[in-house]
């Protein structure tokens, strides 16, 4: 099998698999081989599932060879995010207090997985408890800090370090993610992958770990918008074991995507300032492209709220409420990072009239979001201001410092969108020094296809996308 | 406002045995200056909310479904 295979798209390696170029065992084989291998290499493997996964890979061939067809993901493999239960498996959270812990039940997302004939073949490394209220250091692990496939003395971002880093390195086609705030996007940016952070409650969360009941989000990291339009269709849909689940389905339909020249995009110029000085060239060829697309760009800007106030408040609160035994009991100073641990604590001391404040200004936050949707269709940002950091860097300088108003241009827009439950795709638009740096589209609820559309038109007009860490260059 | 453990929870906390205590040890006085830390931090966010105006009306930005 040619290296190219570890890099093509959902879509090529189906058709492959339909015209018998490979079977899914060799297939699945091959990634589960590259997984393991490759994978402690970038401490992006928590757990490997080879066997599990080449017997469900000798029933999805007997399902080719009686050409029984389920769609573009039968016999796909993938990682998930070590939050994700699985049956009978370890679920660690990447944290050592539950480092041994085994589930009981599968997540609907991987049940839906495998309902399509995609394969698991690992679950991914992770930033321990996906990153609680904050963290200081990369290191913030059960597997040691991500390392990043272009740079291995880079972080590879969080907090599904794993899942960023295991689709930039050709170890998995796809992944799961989460994100609480920027827990895809900046992975994704960071690895120069396609990620996607649906809206809220639009996939299930049943079965996943809780970090903060109203902000998480499960969502496909891939190498392409097509790619993450196909794995949404299969994971999204009502979930009556979510409290969170909006009941609704999703499907990829760009074949119906409205015409992008119809449609409005919303930017900050403030934004090229506030990038470092290497990154503007880059991501002004960006906005270049986009402005090719025939979108209609009109200046915007976020509405003025304490954004870094509002999210540390929410997740630091319900966070603390999650996992209250684990901190009472002490067993919180097993994990790797003294900021979370102190984090942690501290959340338990948040007062119900200052989260219930918080959740009164997101209800304000959300109406002054459909005020500033009403005349646009998409905004779009760098998606992180800066690339990738050394994993010795301490991580503070990457979070907007408290402050009583919002951050200039977009800078405040991963947790101003994670907080009114908004979609949006990371994609990658170029490199500085280097290390890749992406763009992202976020969009009004459940508008998924329209960001699908124009980041799909970004990635034909451009191959960002398909360029491949140095140790894997073809 | 400081969070007083009950003595339940302090007896949990003295029994979660050596490797709590090691590293408790590795950085106590370090973790002790990031728990005033998050404290102050969680203080400041607060203060910023507060001052921020919100209608009577405003409910929270949740929804529960019976």
């Amino acid at each position: 099998m040619t290296d190219d295979v570890f890099f093509a798209s959902i879509t090529e390696l189906n058709g492959r698999l339909r015209k018998r170029e490979f079977s899914t065992v060799e297939l699945v084989r091959a990634f589960a081989d590259r997984l393991e291998s490759l994978g402690p290499k970038y401490n992006a493997l928590a757990l490997p599932l080879t066997k599990l996964a080449v017997d469900r890979a000798k029933e999805i061939d007997g399902e080719f060879k009686r050409q029984r067809y389920r769609g573009p993901l039968q016999g796909i493999p993938f990682g998930a995010k070590d939050l994700l239960a699985l049956a009978g498996y370890k679920t660690t959270w990447g944290a050592k207090p539950f480092a041994d812990q085994v589930s009981q039940n599968t997540a609907t997302v991987l049940e839906k997985l495998d309902d399509t004939g995609s394969i698991i073949i690992g679950k991914l490394a992770m930033v321990e408890l996906a990153g609680g209220p904050s963290y200081r250091m990369a290191s913030a692990s059960l597997f040691g800090p991500g390392l990043n496939p272009w740079d291995t003395s880079s972080w590879s971002g969080g907090s599904s370090s794993g899942s960023g880093s295991a689709v930039a390195a050709g170890l998995v086609p796809f992944a799961l993610g989460s994100e609480t705030s920027g827990s895809i996007l900046t992975p994704s940016a960071f690895c120069g992958v396609t990620g996607l952070r649906p809206t809220y409650g639009l996939v299930s969360r049943h079965g996943a770990m809780a970090l903060a009941w109203t902000m998480d989000k499960i969502g496909p990291i891939c190498r392409s918008a097509e790619d993450c339009g196909l794995v949404l269709e299969e994971i999204a849909g009502g979930d009556s074991h979510d409290p969170g689940s909006a009941g609704k389905s999703f499907y990829y339909t760009p074949q119906y995507a409205r015409k992008l020249t119809d449609l409005k995009c919303g930017f900050a110029p403030a934004d090229l300032e506030l990038v470092e000085p290497d990154a503007r060239p880059v991501f002004e060829g960006a906005m270049q492209v986009i402005r090719q697309t025939g979108i209609q760009m009109a200046e915007a800007a976020l509405p003025e709220f304490p954004y870094a106030a509002l999210t540390h408040t929410v997740i630091s609160a319900e966070g603390s409420s999650v996992f209250e035994s684990l901190i009472t009991s002490g067993k919180v100073n097993e994990l790797a990072d003294a900021k979370q641990i102190a984090g942690l604590k501290a959340g338990l001391e948040l007062g119900a009239k200052d989260y219930l404040k918080a959740m009164r200004i997101r209800s304000l936050l959300k109406a002054k979001f459909r005020e500033l949707f009403a005349g646009l269709d998409v905004l779009v940002a760098p998606a992180r201001y800066s690339i990738a950091p050394k994993i010795s860097e301490p991580l503070d300088a990457l979070r907007a410092p408290p402050g009583p108003t919002s951050r200039p241009g977009m800078a405040s827009l991963i947790p101003a969108g994670n907080l009114a439950g908004l979609p949006a795709i990371s994609i990658p638009c170029g490199f500085v020094a280097g290390m890749p740096v992406g763009l992202q589209i976020v969009g009004t609820p459940f508008s998924e296809n329209t960001l699908l559309a124009l980041a799909r038109e970004f990635q034909n007009r451009t191959d960002w996308h398909k360029r491949r860490p140095p140790a894997m260059a073809s | 406002m400081k969070h007083k453990f009950t003595r339940r929870e302090l007896a949990a906390i003295a029994a979660t045995g050596a490797v709590t205590a090691q590293a408790q040890t590795s950085g106590q006085s370090g973790g002790e200056d990031l728990e005033k830390a998050a404290r102050d931090l969680n203080a400041r966010n607060v203060e910023t909310l507060t001052k921020f105006e919100i209608p009577i009306s405003t409910e929270p930005a949740f929804q529960f479904k019976a």
